[in-house]
């Protein structure tokens, strides 16, 4: 009796851990192009002279880490890459976060209440319906160029 | 002598039915701003009578205000644009959000009627900030290519209700995904 109660406890453990398996996300799965891919789009309208942010997912497809380092727009002069964050007591903080790294085969996500690339006093609006140009410098990877709709939400996934 | 057992008990229950919960009365506040149209608002007093939901923002906040916003234009467009309740985008850094800067903000955001966005006197915005428990301190400067410092404020996240009578009866984090599903059930079930 114990014998069979036993072996019902190590199946039932065994399935249960095959189970968790399934469920996890698997960035393996996901990136296999060998390269680094931006995808998901988007900036946020704003107005000259005032400040709006553009958000993407970068996904590293190479063997190794890769790290943007520094992003260039035809809007602005002054792009940062930033983060915004919760403080105590339900205050909200953004700080200068400079790069971002990304492991291989996984992926950074750049979205609303997180990260994102600031884009400071742009010459003109950057009004919805617009397409905003961008270079985004990798450590490995070099300079990628990156064209963006300008949208007031994220979009459909 | 079983009345006198129950009368107190009698009258608790009825005292507490009487009360209504609130965060906050408004009504003995009156705060001169002014909004996007430069005209003068006195605030509370000018809403009564409404339902006004309100969110924290200022327009140099490139991210988390933004949320705000949005979530401000989802309530009205959700409860269809109902004419007793107004919504303010309220800014703490008048230094910067003057009416100008307010007004083309509000046309970016394609919001007019029943919106507006006001700002004021520092020192009238910082008392109506300290009265509505909205914390403001500059996080840090940053210097532009053109050699200008812009400064970034770290903020609390918060959106209120106000009812007819200048109570403030709702708050949730401005920024949150779920408030406005929260606040227009909230108004719904009110109203």
């Amino acid at each position: 009796m114990k014998k069979t109660i036993l072996l019902l406890l190590i199946t039932a453990s065994f399935v249960s851990c095959e189970q968790k398996k399934e469920n996890e996300p698997s960035n393996e799965a996901q990136i296999t192009s060998g390269n680094i891919d931006i995808i998901d789009g988007w900036v946020r309208p704003g107005s000259a002279g005032m400040m709006t942010a553009a958000y993407f997912t970068i996904r590293n497809g190479t063997a190794s880490t890769d790290t943007l380092i520094n992003v260039t727009s035809n809007v602005t002069d002054d792009t940062q890459i930033h983060e915004s964050f919760e403080q105590e007591g339900g205050m909200m903080g953004m700080r200068e976060i400079g790069m971002i790294p990304i492991e291989s085969n996984s992926s950074a996500e750049l979205k609303p209440g997180g990260m994102h690339i600031m884009i400071i006093r742009p010459f003109q609006d950057v009004a919805e319906g617009d397409i905003v140009t961008f270079f985004l410098n990798f450590s490995n990877a070099g300079e990628k160029e990156l064209t963006l709709p300008v949208q007031q939400a994220a979009p459909a996934q | 002598m079983r009345f006198i057992t129950y009368f107190p008990l009698l009258f608790f229950l009825l005292i507490a039915c009487q009360r209504t919960t609130y965060i906050d009365d408004l009504g003995d506040k009156s705060f001169v701003l002014i909004n996007q149209d430069s005209v003068k608002v006195t605030f509370p007093d000018d809403y009564e009578g409404k339902y006004v939901v309100m969110g924290f923002i200022y327009t140099n906040c490139p991210d988390i205000c933004p949320l705000v916003t949005k979530n401000l234009k989802e309530i009205q467009e959700q409860l269809n644009t109902p004419d007793d309740v107004h919504f303010l985008g309220v800014s703490f850094d008048p230094k910067r959000d003057t009416p100008s800067v307010l007004k083309k903000y509000q046309e970016v955001w394609g919001v007019d009627k029943n919106f507006d966005f006001i700002t004021g006197d520092s020192i009238i915005v910082a008392e109506m900030m300290d009265s509505m428990r909205v914390r403001t301190q500059v996080s840090f400067t940053t210097t532009t290519e053109a050699g200008d410092e812009i400064y970034f404020l770290n903020h609390s996240d918060k959106m209120m209700v106000m009812d007819p009578q200048a109570k403030l009866i709702i708050e949730y984090g401005g920024s949150q995904p779920s408030v406005p599903r929260l606040i227009v059930e909230d108004l719904q079930a009110i109203r």
